[in-house]
Protein backbone atom coordinates (compact mmCIF):
# COMPACT_ATOMS: atom_id res chain seq x y z
CA UNK A 1 0.00 0.00 0.00
CA UNK A 2 1.46 3.28 -1.03
CA UNK A 3 1.88 6.40 1.48
CA UNK A 4 -1.26 8.48 1.50
CA UNK A 5 -1.02 12.23 -0.16
CA UNK A 6 -3.30 15.59 0.72
CA UNK A 7 -5.12 15.85 -1.86
CA UNK A 8 -4.35 18.79 -4.39
CA UNK A 9 -7.49 20.94 -5.59
CA UNK A 10 -5.82 22.26 -8.53
CA UNK A 11 -7.62 24.54 -11.29
CA UNK A 12 -7.19 21.89 -13.74
CA UNK A 13 -9.30 19.41 -11.10
CA UNK A 14 -11.79 22.45 -10.99
CA UNK A 15 -11.63 22.77 -14.73
CA UNK A 16 -12.51 19.37 -15.20
CA UNK A 17 -15.02 18.99 -12.70
CA UNK A 18 -17.35 22.30 -14.01
CA UNK A 19 -17.12 21.07 -17.27
CA UNK A 20 -18.13 17.38 -16.56
CA UNK A 21 -21.15 18.13 -14.10
CA UNK A 22 -21.81 21.85 -14.48
CA UNK A 23 -21.65 22.14 -18.54
CA UNK A 24 -18.97 25.00 -18.06
CA UNK A 25 -17.12 25.35 -21.77
CA UNK A 26 -13.36 24.04 -21.23
CA UNK A 27 -12.46 27.39 -23.39
CA UNK A 28 -13.30 29.23 -20.42
CA UNK A 29 -11.43 27.58 -17.89
CA UNK A 30 -8.80 29.86 -16.39
CA UNK A 31 -6.93 30.34 -12.97
CA UNK A 32 -8.36 33.90 -12.88
CA UNK A 33 -11.81 33.41 -14.10
CA UNK A 34 -13.94 34.05 -11.46
CA UNK A 35 -16.90 32.01 -10.34
CA UNK A 36 -19.35 35.58 -11.81
CA UNK A 37 -17.65 35.20 -14.93
CA UNK A 38 -18.21 31.66 -15.42
CA UNK A 39 -22.16 32.07 -14.61
CA UNK A 40 -21.76 29.86 -12.03
CA UNK A 41 -24.42 31.42 -9.12
CA UNK A 42 -24.31 30.14 -5.04
CA UNK A 43 -26.39 27.04 -6.57
CA UNK A 44 -23.36 26.22 -8.81
CA UNK A 45 -20.78 26.31 -6.22
CA UNK A 46 -23.27 24.34 -3.84
CA UNK A 47 -23.15 21.79 -6.27
CA UNK A 48 -19.31 22.12 -6.98
CA UNK A 49 -19.01 21.07 -3.39
CA UNK A 50 -21.14 18.17 -3.48
CA UNK A 51 -19.30 17.00 -6.41
CA UNK A 52 -16.05 17.37 -4.63
CA UNK A 53 -17.05 16.01 -1.24
CA UNK A 54 -17.91 13.39 -3.70
CA UNK A 55 -14.43 12.44 -5.10
CA UNK A 56 -12.44 13.19 -2.23
CA UNK A 57 -14.87 11.37 1.02
CA UNK A 58 -14.29 15.01 2.56
CA UNK A 59 -16.85 16.86 4.25
CA UNK A 60 -16.71 20.15 3.46
CA UNK A 61 -18.10 23.25 5.10
CA UNK A 62 -18.97 25.46 2.32
CA UNK A 63 -20.11 27.92 4.62
CA UNK A 64 -16.26 28.28 5.78
CA UNK A 65 -14.71 28.69 2.50
CA UNK A 66 -15.93 31.87 1.57
CA UNK A 67 -16.21 31.23 -1.73
CA UNK A 68 -18.31 33.95 -3.74
CA UNK A 69 -19.15 35.49 -7.12
CA UNK A 70 -15.38 36.86 -6.72
CA UNK A 71 -13.45 34.10 -6.11
CA UNK A 72 -11.47 32.89 -8.95
CA UNK A 73 -10.53 29.14 -9.32
CA UNK A 74 -7.31 29.49 -8.24
CA UNK A 75 -8.35 30.96 -4.86
CA UNK A 76 -11.27 28.43 -5.00
CA UNK A 77 -8.31 25.51 -5.18
CA UNK A 78 -6.60 26.88 -2.66
CA UNK A 79 -9.56 27.20 0.13
CA UNK A 80 -10.70 23.65 -0.82
CA UNK A 81 -7.08 22.43 -0.69
CA UNK A 82 -6.52 23.62 3.02
CA UNK A 83 -9.92 22.48 4.28
CA UNK A 84 -9.41 19.04 2.43
CA UNK A 85 -5.83 18.84 3.78
CA UNK A 86 -7.22 20.13 7.57
CA UNK A 87 -9.97 17.36 7.37
CA UNK A 88 -7.46 14.49 6.30
CA UNK A 89 -8.58 13.97 3.03
CA UNK A 90 -5.92 11.80 0.90
CA UNK A 91 -5.60 10.23 -2.87
CA UNK A 92 -6.31 6.96 -1.17
CA UNK A 93 -9.47 8.46 0.56
CA UNK A 94 -10.55 9.77 -3.49
CA UNK A 95 -9.47 6.69 -5.34
CA UNK A 96 -12.30 4.76 -2.89
CA UNK A 97 -14.96 7.02 -3.44
CA UNK A 98 -14.36 6.93 -7.35
CA UNK A 99 -14.68 3.51 -7.50
CA UNK B 1 -63.54 47.74 -19.91
CA UNK B 2 -64.40 47.72 -23.83
CA UNK B 3 -65.64 44.45 -25.59
CA UNK B 4 -62.24 44.63 -27.05
CA UNK B 5 -60.54 43.87 -23.85
CA UNK B 6 -62.24 40.58 -23.27
CA UNK B 7 -60.72 39.69 -26.39
CA UNK B 8 -58.16 37.06 -26.44
CA UNK B 9 -55.59 36.40 -29.41
CA UNK B 10 -53.29 33.92 -29.94
CA UNK B 11 -49.96 35.47 -31.15
CA UNK B 12 -47.40 33.09 -30.63
CA UNK B 13 -47.03 29.38 -31.08
CA UNK B 14 -43.98 26.57 -30.02
CA UNK B 15 -43.51 23.23 -29.80
CA UNK B 16 -40.96 20.32 -28.54
CA UNK B 17 -42.12 17.08 -29.65
CA UNK B 18 -41.12 13.73 -30.43
CA UNK B 19 -41.11 15.25 -34.14
CA UNK B 20 -38.99 17.82 -33.48
CA UNK B 21 -38.20 20.90 -31.72
CA UNK B 22 -40.37 23.25 -33.48
CA UNK B 23 -43.82 24.03 -34.64
CA UNK B 24 -42.90 23.19 -38.49
CA UNK B 25 -41.69 20.15 -37.59
CA UNK B 26 -44.37 18.92 -35.99
CA UNK B 27 -47.20 20.10 -37.92
CA UNK B 28 -45.16 18.09 -40.80
CA UNK B 29 -45.41 15.25 -39.23
CA UNK B 30 -48.86 15.15 -37.74
CA UNK B 31 -49.59 15.94 -41.35
CA UNK B 32 -48.11 12.90 -43.07
CA UNK B 33 -49.74 10.94 -40.09
CA UNK B 34 -46.42 9.54 -39.39
CA UNK B 35 -46.28 7.31 -35.47
CA UNK B 36 -42.98 9.18 -33.92
CA UNK B 37 -43.43 5.81 -31.54
CA UNK B 38 -40.27 3.88 -30.99
CA UNK B 39 -38.20 1.59 -28.55
CA UNK B 40 -36.75 3.71 -26.14
CA UNK B 41 -33.21 2.82 -24.44
CA UNK B 42 -34.30 4.62 -21.14
CA UNK B 43 -37.23 2.09 -21.02
CA UNK B 44 -35.08 -1.10 -22.09
CA UNK B 45 -35.69 -4.22 -20.51
CA UNK B 46 -39.66 -2.88 -19.15
CA UNK B 47 -42.16 -4.47 -18.87
CA UNK B 48 -42.80 -1.42 -21.70
CA UNK B 49 -40.25 -0.56 -23.64
CA UNK B 50 -41.03 2.07 -26.34
CA UNK B 51 -41.96 5.44 -26.43
CA UNK B 52 -42.33 9.24 -27.92
CA UNK B 53 -38.95 10.59 -26.91
CA UNK B 54 -37.48 14.08 -27.81
CA UNK B 55 -33.94 13.48 -29.57
CA UNK B 56 -31.83 14.79 -26.18
CA UNK B 57 -29.36 16.73 -28.94
CA UNK B 58 -32.29 19.02 -30.84
CA UNK B 59 -33.98 19.65 -27.18
CA UNK B 60 -30.33 20.87 -25.93
CA UNK B 61 -29.67 22.94 -28.89
CA UNK B 62 -33.30 24.59 -28.40
CA UNK B 63 -33.68 25.03 -24.78
CA UNK B 64 -30.80 26.68 -24.53
CA UNK B 65 -27.08 26.05 -23.15
CA UNK B 66 -26.04 24.82 -19.69
CA UNK B 67 -29.61 23.59 -18.04
CA UNK B 68 -28.78 19.88 -17.93
CA UNK B 69 -27.22 20.06 -14.54
CA UNK B 70 -29.68 22.09 -13.14
CA UNK B 71 -33.31 21.75 -14.69
CA UNK B 72 -35.04 18.57 -15.15
CA UNK B 73 -36.47 17.87 -18.78
CA UNK B 74 -39.71 18.99 -18.00
CA UNK B 75 -38.41 22.19 -18.09
CA UNK B 76 -36.12 22.14 -21.02
CA UNK B 77 -38.70 20.69 -23.05
CA UNK B 78 -40.80 23.94 -21.59
CA UNK B 79 -38.03 26.52 -22.05
CA UNK B 80 -37.80 25.41 -25.94
CA UNK B 81 -41.13 25.79 -26.80
CA UNK B 82 -41.91 28.68 -25.16
CA UNK B 83 -38.74 30.76 -26.95
CA UNK B 84 -40.29 29.67 -29.64
CA UNK B 85 -43.44 30.67 -29.04
CA UNK B 86 -42.16 33.96 -28.09
CA UNK B 87 -39.99 34.75 -30.41
CA UNK B 88 -43.08 33.94 -33.03
CA UNK B 89 -44.81 36.51 -30.92
CA UNK B 90 -42.11 38.99 -31.44
CA UNK B 91 -43.02 39.28 -26.89
CA UNK B 92 -40.27 41.96 -26.06
CA UNK B 93 -40.44 42.66 -22.41
CA UNK B 94 -38.55 45.93 -23.10
CA UNK B 95 -41.47 47.03 -24.97
CA UNK B 96 -44.18 46.36 -22.98
CA UNK B 97 -45.70 46.59 -19.34
CA UNK B 98 -43.63 43.43 -18.31
CA UNK B 99 -45.55 42.85 -14.69
CA UNK B 100 -48.50 42.63 -16.84
CA UNK B 101 -47.14 39.66 -18.89
CA UNK B 102 -47.67 36.00 -17.26
CA UNK B 103 -46.44 32.46 -17.41
CA UNK B 104 -49.10 29.75 -16.81
CA UNK B 105 -48.21 26.26 -17.66
CA UNK B 106 -49.82 22.43 -17.22
CA UNK B 107 -47.76 19.97 -15.90
CA UNK B 108 -49.00 16.88 -14.60
CA UNK B 109 -46.71 14.77 -12.97
CA UNK B 110 -43.41 15.74 -10.93
CA UNK B 111 -40.21 15.45 -12.33
CA UNK B 112 -38.83 11.65 -13.04
CA UNK B 113 -35.24 12.08 -14.04
CA UNK B 114 -33.31 13.03 -11.02
CA UNK B 115 -35.67 12.00 -8.30
CA UNK B 116 -34.79 8.43 -8.23
CA UNK B 117 -30.98 9.51 -7.62
CA UNK B 118 -32.24 11.62 -5.01
CA UNK B 119 -34.28 8.91 -3.64
CA UNK B 120 -31.44 6.48 -3.81
CA UNK B 121 -28.95 8.70 -1.74
CA UNK B 122 -30.99 9.05 0.54
CA UNK B 123 -32.40 5.51 1.26
CA UNK B 124 -28.04 4.78 1.43
CA UNK B 125 -27.81 7.39 3.94
CA UNK B 126 -25.69 9.35 2.01
CA UNK B 127 -27.63 12.64 3.01
CA UNK B 128 -24.46 14.90 1.75
CA UNK B 129 -24.29 12.85 -1.89
CA UNK B 130 -28.26 14.70 -2.80
CA UNK B 131 -27.83 17.72 -5.40
CA UNK B 132 -28.76 21.33 -4.18
CA UNK B 133 -30.28 21.41 -7.18
CA UNK B 134 -32.93 18.85 -6.33
CA UNK B 135 -35.35 20.88 -5.26
CA UNK B 136 -35.53 23.84 -8.16
CA UNK B 137 -34.96 21.22 -10.84
CA UNK B 138 -37.84 18.82 -10.24
CA UNK B 139 -40.51 20.93 -8.45
CA UNK B 140 -43.52 21.83 -10.92
CA UNK B 141 -43.76 25.42 -10.65
CA UNK B 142 -40.17 25.25 -12.32
CA UNK B 143 -41.12 25.57 -15.73
CA UNK B 144 -43.14 28.58 -15.49
CA UNK B 145 -40.69 30.22 -13.33
CA UNK B 146 -37.88 29.47 -16.25
CA UNK B 147 -39.64 30.15 -18.56
CA UNK B 148 -40.00 33.70 -16.45
CA UNK B 149 -36.88 34.28 -16.28
CA UNK B 150 -35.33 33.16 -19.76
CA UNK B 151 -38.19 35.39 -20.91
CA UNK B 152 -37.69 38.28 -18.53
CA UNK B 153 -41.14 38.60 -18.23
CA UNK B 154 -42.25 39.71 -14.61
CA UNK B 155 -46.11 39.36 -14.26
CA UNK B 156 -47.76 36.42 -12.42
CA UNK B 157 -46.36 32.89 -12.84
CA UNK B 158 -47.93 29.56 -11.97
CA UNK B 159 -48.86 26.01 -12.72
CA UNK B 160 -51.85 24.28 -12.52
CA UNK B 161 -52.15 20.17 -12.63
CA UNK B 162 -55.27 18.45 -13.65
CA UNK B 163 -53.39 15.06 -15.01
CA UNK B 164 -53.89 15.09 -18.84
CA UNK B 165 -55.95 18.09 -19.13
CA UNK B 166 -53.39 20.28 -17.16
CA UNK B 167 -52.04 21.64 -21.16
CA UNK B 168 -55.85 22.90 -21.81
CA UNK B 169 -56.80 24.15 -18.23
CA UNK B 170 -53.78 26.17 -18.59
CA UNK B 171 -54.73 27.91 -21.96
CA UNK B 172 -58.05 28.23 -20.59
CA UNK B 173 -56.71 30.41 -17.15
CA UNK B 174 -54.86 32.12 -18.99
CA UNK B 175 -56.73 33.57 -21.09
CA UNK B 176 -59.26 34.28 -18.05
CA UNK B 177 -56.02 36.21 -16.26
CA UNK B 178 -56.34 38.51 -19.89
CA UNK B 179 -60.10 38.94 -19.00
CA UNK B 180 -60.37 39.52 -15.91
CA UNK B 181 -57.89 42.16 -16.76
CA UNK B 182 -54.78 41.06 -14.74
CA UNK B 183 -52.48 40.59 -17.56
CA UNK B 184 -52.00 41.97 -21.32
CA UNK B 185 -49.85 38.52 -22.06
CA UNK B 186 -49.82 35.25 -21.26
CA UNK B 187 -47.42 32.78 -21.71
CA UNK B 188 -49.53 29.98 -21.49
CA UNK B 189 -49.64 25.51 -22.63
CA UNK B 190 -47.93 22.54 -20.80
CA UNK B 191 -44.83 20.08 -20.05
CA UNK B 192 -44.10 16.67 -19.79
CA UNK B 193 -41.61 14.34 -19.61
CA UNK B 194 -42.38 11.25 -18.56
CA UNK B 195 -40.58 8.61 -20.55
CA UNK B 196 -38.62 7.42 -17.81
CA UNK B 197 -38.95 3.73 -15.44
CA UNK B 198 -41.51 4.65 -12.68
CA UNK B 199 -43.78 6.88 -15.62
CA UNK B 200 -43.39 3.54 -17.60
CA UNK B 201 -43.96 0.70 -14.96
CA UNK B 202 -46.83 2.88 -13.04
CA UNK B 203 -48.95 3.40 -15.94
CA UNK B 204 -48.18 -0.15 -17.23
CA UNK B 205 -49.26 -1.17 -13.79
CA UNK B 206 -52.57 0.29 -14.00
CA UNK B 207 -53.43 -1.16 -17.52
CA UNK B 208 -53.39 2.23 -19.08
CA UNK B 209 -50.48 2.01 -21.67
CA UNK B 210 -50.40 -0.16 -25.09
CA UNK B 211 -48.97 -3.49 -24.30
CA UNK B 212 -46.68 -3.70 -27.22
CA UNK B 213 -48.82 -6.80 -28.99
CA UNK B 214 -48.46 -4.18 -32.24
CA UNK B 215 -45.22 -2.62 -33.41
CA UNK B 216 -44.51 0.83 -31.42
CA UNK B 217 -45.77 2.58 -34.49
CA UNK B 218 -49.02 1.13 -34.69
CA UNK B 219 -49.20 0.98 -30.92
CA UNK B 220 -50.84 4.02 -30.37
CA UNK B 221 -54.47 3.80 -32.44
CA UNK B 222 -57.31 5.97 -30.87
CA UNK B 223 -60.70 4.87 -32.29
CA UNK B 224 -59.38 1.85 -33.56
CA UNK B 225 -60.54 -1.69 -32.97
CA UNK B 226 -57.54 -2.82 -31.61
CA UNK B 227 -56.06 -0.23 -29.69
CA UNK B 228 -55.19 -1.41 -25.90
CA UNK B 229 -53.80 2.11 -24.74
CA UNK B 230 -51.82 5.05 -24.76
CA UNK B 231 -47.95 5.36 -25.56
CA UNK B 232 -46.16 7.31 -22.66
CA UNK B 233 -44.86 10.68 -24.66
CA UNK B 234 -43.19 13.74 -23.90
CA UNK B 235 -43.20 17.53 -25.03
CA UNK B 236 -44.87 20.55 -24.60
CA UNK B 237 -46.55 23.47 -26.38
CA UNK B 238 -47.37 27.11 -25.71
CA UNK B 239 -49.12 29.65 -27.13
CA UNK B 240 -48.46 33.32 -26.44
CA UNK B 241 -52.54 34.87 -25.69
CA UNK B 242 -52.92 38.14 -25.72
CA UNK B 243 -55.57 41.43 -25.19
CA UNK B 244 -57.12 41.96 -29.18
CA UNK B 245 -55.91 45.58 -28.50
CA UNK B 246 -52.56 44.80 -26.84
CA UNK B 247 -51.84 43.02 -30.24
CA UNK B 248 -53.65 45.38 -32.51
CA UNK B 249 -51.54 47.85 -30.99
CA UNK B 250 -48.23 46.48 -30.87
CA UNK B 251 -49.05 45.22 -34.70
CA UNK B 252 -49.09 42.09 -34.17
CA UNK B 253 -50.27 38.74 -36.37
CA UNK B 254 -52.69 37.00 -34.25
CA UNK B 255 -53.56 33.25 -35.52
CA UNK B 256 -56.84 32.83 -34.00
CA UNK B 257 -59.08 34.27 -31.26
CA UNK B 258 -59.99 32.01 -27.68
CA UNK B 259 -63.19 32.02 -28.08
CA UNK B 260 -64.26 30.09 -25.41
CA UNK B 261 -63.32 27.75 -22.16
CA UNK B 262 -64.90 25.21 -20.54
CA UNK B 263 -63.99 23.22 -17.43
CA UNK B 264 -66.00 20.35 -15.38
CA UNK B 265 -65.14 17.49 -12.60
CA UNK B 266 -66.82 14.22 -13.18
CA UNK B 267 -66.47 13.65 -9.42
CA UNK B 268 -67.19 9.97 -10.15
CA UNK B 269 -63.94 7.71 -9.73
CA UNK B 270 -60.35 8.56 -9.71
CA UNK B 271 -59.57 7.05 -12.98
CA UNK B 272 -62.10 6.55 -15.03
CA UNK B 273 -64.34 8.98 -16.94
CA UNK B 274 -68.16 9.20 -16.23
CA UNK B 275 -69.48 6.16 -18.41
CA UNK B 276 -71.40 9.14 -20.54
CA UNK B 277 -68.96 11.47 -20.44
CA UNK B 278 -71.03 13.61 -18.59
CA UNK B 279 -68.26 15.68 -17.17
CA UNK B 280 -67.03 16.66 -20.85
CA UNK B 281 -70.53 17.19 -22.79
CA UNK B 282 -70.88 19.76 -19.87
CA UNK B 283 -67.54 21.00 -20.81
CA UNK B 284 -68.06 21.70 -23.91
CA UNK B 285 -71.49 23.59 -23.00
CA UNK B 286 -69.88 25.39 -20.98
CA UNK B 287 -66.94 26.28 -23.86
CA UNK B 288 -70.04 26.70 -26.15
CA UNK B 289 -71.93 29.21 -24.24
CA UNK B 290 -68.58 31.34 -23.22
CA UNK B 291 -68.09 31.81 -27.38
CA UNK B 292 -72.11 32.43 -27.55
CA UNK B 293 -71.64 29.50 -30.39
CA UNK B 294 -73.82 26.84 -31.24
CA UNK B 295 -72.45 22.78 -31.56
CA UNK B 296 -73.64 23.30 -35.25
CA UNK B 297 -70.63 26.34 -35.12
CA UNK B 298 -67.99 24.06 -34.78
CA UNK B 299 -65.89 22.60 -37.87
CA UNK B 300 -63.30 20.29 -36.24
CA UNK B 301 -62.44 18.58 -32.99
CA UNK B 302 -59.19 17.96 -31.68
CA UNK B 303 -60.52 14.80 -29.49
CA UNK B 304 -58.45 14.05 -26.55
CA UNK B 305 -58.37 10.28 -28.14
CA UNK B 306 -55.66 8.80 -25.98
CA UNK B 307 -55.86 5.04 -27.44
CA UNK B 308 -57.42 3.48 -24.42
CA UNK B 309 -60.60 1.51 -24.80
CA UNK B 310 -62.53 3.38 -21.83
CA UNK B 311 -61.56 6.80 -23.05
CA UNK B 312 -62.42 6.40 -27.28
CA UNK B 313 -65.74 5.00 -26.44
CA UNK B 314 -66.95 7.39 -23.89
CA UNK B 315 -65.34 10.79 -25.50
CA UNK B 316 -67.15 9.80 -28.87
CA UNK B 317 -70.26 8.85 -26.68
CA UNK B 318 -70.21 12.29 -25.57
CA UNK B 319 -69.12 14.54 -28.90
CA UNK B 320 -72.44 12.57 -29.98
CA UNK B 321 -74.23 13.74 -27.15
CA UNK B 322 -73.05 17.39 -27.63
CA UNK B 323 -73.09 17.86 -31.45
CA UNK B 324 -75.85 15.25 -32.56
CA UNK B 325 -73.54 15.05 -35.87
CA UNK B 326 -70.01 15.82 -34.54
CA UNK B 327 -67.89 17.75 -36.94
CA UNK B 328 -64.72 15.58 -38.46
CA UNK B 329 -62.18 14.41 -35.78
CA UNK B 330 -58.81 14.21 -35.54
CA UNK B 331 -56.10 12.18 -32.69
CA UNK B 332 -52.88 14.10 -32.85
CA UNK B 333 -51.81 11.37 -29.88
CA UNK B 334 -51.87 8.69 -32.92
CA UNK B 335 -48.58 10.21 -34.18
CA UNK B 336 -47.36 11.63 -31.27
CA UNK B 337 -48.12 9.59 -27.61
CA UNK B 338 -49.64 11.08 -25.03
CA UNK B 339 -47.46 13.47 -23.13
CA UNK B 340 -50.07 13.49 -20.47
CA UNK B 341 -49.63 17.29 -18.63
CA UNK B 342 -48.03 18.24 -22.10
CA UNK B 343 -50.70 17.13 -24.07
CA UNK B 344 -53.69 19.45 -24.36
CA UNK B 345 -50.76 22.07 -24.93
CA UNK B 346 -49.46 20.45 -27.95
CA UNK B 347 -53.35 19.29 -29.34
CA UNK B 348 -54.19 23.26 -29.28
CA UNK B 349 -51.66 24.59 -30.77
CA UNK B 350 -52.44 21.80 -33.38
CA UNK B 351 -55.93 23.28 -33.40
CA UNK B 352 -54.56 26.25 -34.41
CA UNK B 353 -52.69 25.26 -36.65
CA UNK B 354 -55.63 23.23 -38.44
CA UNK B 355 -57.56 26.85 -38.38
CA UNK B 356 -54.82 28.70 -39.69
CA UNK B 357 -54.04 25.91 -42.57
CA UNK B 358 -57.34 24.86 -43.17
CA UNK B 359 -56.51 21.54 -43.02
CA UNK B 360 -56.89 18.43 -40.35
CA UNK B 361 -54.60 15.77 -40.16
CA UNK B 362 -55.36 12.50 -39.95
CA UNK B 363 -55.43 10.10 -37.61
CA UNK B 364 -52.56 7.34 -38.38
CA UNK B 365 -53.33 3.54 -37.56
CA UNK B 366 -56.71 3.62 -37.87
CA UNK B 367 -57.36 0.64 -39.56
CA UNK B 368 -61.03 -0.75 -38.74
CA UNK B 369 -63.10 2.11 -36.50
CA UNK B 370 -64.28 0.30 -33.35
CA UNK B 371 -68.13 -0.73 -33.85
CA UNK B 372 -69.19 1.11 -30.91
CA UNK B 373 -67.86 4.63 -32.05
CA UNK B 374 -69.80 6.73 -34.70
CA UNK B 375 -67.26 9.58 -35.61
CA UNK B 376 -66.21 11.29 -39.10
CA UNK B 377 -62.80 10.48 -37.94
CA UNK B 378 -60.14 11.88 -40.43
CA UNK B 379 -57.80 8.91 -40.89
CA UNK B 380 -54.68 8.31 -43.98
CA UNK B 381 -54.85 11.60 -45.35
CA UNK B 382 -55.15 15.26 -44.14
CA UNK B 383 -58.62 16.71 -45.21
CA UNK B 384 -58.86 20.44 -46.54
CA UNK B 385 -61.69 21.54 -44.84
CA UNK B 386 -63.40 25.19 -44.78
CA UNK B 387 -62.89 26.55 -40.93
CA UNK B 388 -64.35 29.19 -38.82
CA UNK B 389 -64.03 27.71 -35.30
CA UNK B 390 -62.22 24.44 -33.86
CA UNK B 391 -62.47 22.96 -30.41
CA UNK B 392 -59.81 20.86 -28.27
CA UNK B 393 -60.88 18.49 -25.86
CA UNK B 394 -58.91 17.24 -22.70
CA UNK B 395 -59.32 14.97 -19.69
CA UNK B 396 -57.78 13.73 -17.10
CA UNK B 397 -57.30 11.69 -14.29
CA UNK B 398 -59.40 13.12 -11.33
CA UNK B 399 -62.04 13.21 -13.38
CA UNK B 400 -60.71 16.88 -15.11
CA UNK B 401 -62.08 18.22 -18.16
CA UNK B 402 -61.22 21.25 -20.10
CA UNK B 403 -62.37 22.58 -23.62
CA UNK B 404 -60.94 25.30 -25.43
CA UNK B 405 -62.66 26.96 -28.63
CA UNK B 406 -60.20 28.85 -31.00
CA UNK B 407 -62.04 31.22 -34.09
CA UNK B 408 -60.88 32.58 -36.55
CA UNK B 409 -59.49 36.37 -35.47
Amino acid sequence: MTQATPIQIDEAMLGRLLTEHLEVSPDLIRPDATFEELDLDSLAVLELVVVLEEQTGVELQENELGLGPSTTLAEAGRALSRMVEQTGGTDSACQENSR
Amino acid sequence: MTVSDHEVVVTGLGLVTPAGTDVESTWQRVCDGASTAAPDPVLAGLPVSFSCRVDDDALAAAAGPRLAWRADRFIRLALAAAKEAARDAALDPSTCESTRVGVLLGVSGSSQDHTTDVYAAIAAGRYRAVTPTAVPRCSPNMAAGEVARALGVLGPTMSVSTACASGTTAVGMAALLIRTGLCDMVVTGGCESACAPVGAVTFWRMGALASGRHDPAASSRPFDADRDGFVLAEGAGVLVLERAGHARARGARAYARLAGYGATSDAHHPTAPHPEGLGTQQAFRIALAEAGLLPSDIDHVNAHATSTLLNDRIEAAALRAVFGSPPPVTATKSVLGHALGGAGAIEAVCSVLSLHHQLIPPTANLDRMDPEIDLDVVTKQPRSHRMNTVASNSSGFGGQNAVVIFQHP
